[in-house]
């Protein structure tokens, strides 16, 4: 690295975070080395040390923690808190209820409807107050190469059938459903957020060899289960437009 | 906690301005926070809310500020994005590459950003007793 680059980049070398850039780091290694670039970098950390020391001197207002703790909700009763942090009692309670709710209005009976439908209706509520800074960007890749990632953010199960294995993805995320953890990715082209999740965790059981959609407001969504996985596209627009996406898959 | 009420006042240079932002920024994020599990996709959303809520509500320099410490003064002095880019460097929040995404330029632009920062912060006589570093 030419003396110029490396003096230009040790601009911003820190030490904490030195991995995240190879160039910045390779031009703190050179700095070591050169007698012309060593006590400009000594010099430098020597500064941000100082910096760094009287910006850590500023602490949070007592008054301002305060407020932003009584930010939180508060539970209604201790007991009822426990209940709604215990992913399995929730999701037990939750599936009683449910169940329950669709036998008593015989919406089992309806060939359009599954159960747990509820619970992925939720999902595309979720959706549909995403404004996109929710998905870590990620080097667009397939579908079925993503299991790894998932597995590095806590979901140990990942599948997804294979007609979706070759969709790129552009970003991910993980979150909680009812207290089950729920892998989403937003897929390249044809602006679909894929769901990930065990069915039995959120009580759905979609039909496993084909797609059943329905529709939440303007968007669409489709469901069936894979080894075990529930599996949920969402898109913002028709069912008919989710059809033919689906039909594309194929 | 602490970390992000610091950037706030690095970004406003006043005490009541910083808290008002930082307050309103919590709220902002409190039901997104819901769905990101993961903690530096946290941070990023909350830096990007702040800096919106910052920008939207403009630069506040008028009366005295006796409770804001003269480091903070100094970046919240210079203009954006090496405001930005300063506040977020001191805090060791991200790493150059994601600072250097956050405030829309290359690595290369933000190293020459945070020389040209430290020079200013050095004229300011925040760490008076620092010779000059390039």
């Amino acid at each position: 690295m030419k003396t110029e680059v490396a003096r230009r980049l040790l601009g911003c070398h820190q030490v904490e975070h030195e991995p995240g850039d190879s160039r910045v780091r390779k031009a703190a290694q050179q700095a070591g080395k050169e007698e012309e670039l060593r006590p400009l970098l000594e010099a430098q950390l020597r500064f941000d040390e100082k910096v760094r020391a009287a910006v850590d001197r500023i602490e949070l207002p007592t008054e301002l923690r305060n407020k932003i703790v009584a930010l939180e909700p508060t539970p209604r009763v201790a007991s009822g808190r426990r209940f709604w942090k215990n992913p399995a009692l929730f999701a037990a309670v939750l599936s009683v209820v449910v169940t329950l709710v669709l036998l008593g209005s015989g919406l089992l009976d309806r060939a359009d409807d599954f159960p747990g439908k509820e619970v992925v209706m939720q999902m595309i509520e979720r959706a549909r107050g995403m404004s996109g800074v929710e998905l870590e960007p990620i080097t667009p890749q397939p579908l079925g190469k993503l299991a790894d990632w998932f597995a590095m953010n806590g979901v140990e199960q990942f599948a997804v059938p294979p007609e979706l294995t070759p969709l790129h993805a552009v970003g991910c995320r993980v979150y909680k459903q009812n207290g089950f953890l729920v892998a989403q990715a937003a897929v390249e082209k044809s602006n679909v957020l894929v769901h990930v999740f065990k069915a039995a965790d959120l009580g759905v059981k979609a039909p496993a060899n084909q797609w059943q959609t329905f529709r939440v407001e303007d968007w669409a969504g489709a469901v069936r289960q894979y080894e075990g996985m529930g599996i949920m596209l969402a898109l913002h627009g028709s069912e008919s437009e989710m059809e033919d996406l689906l039909a594309s898959l194929k | 906690m602490a970390r992000w009420y610091r950037l706030a006042l690095l970004l406003k240079g006043r005490t009541d301005a910083a808290e008002a932002a930082f307050l309103a920024t919590c709220g902002d994020v409190a039901h997104e926070f819901d769905e990101i599990r993961n903690e530096k996709a946290q941070m990023k959303l909350f830096v990007r809310r702040l800096r919106e809520r910052c920008e939207k509500a403009g630069d506040v320099r008028e009366g005295d500020d006796n409770g804001t410490p003269p480091i903070a003064l100094a970046i919240s002095r210079l203009a954006e994005p090496m405001r930005s880019a300063t506040a977020l460097f001191f805090l060791r929040m991200f790493s150059a590459a994601e600072i250097a995404q956050t405030c829309g330029m290359s690595v290369d632009d933000l190293a020459t950003l945070l020389g040209e920062a430290r020079e200013l912060l050095r004229r300011a006589g925040v760490i008076p007793e620092e010779a000059a570093v390039s």
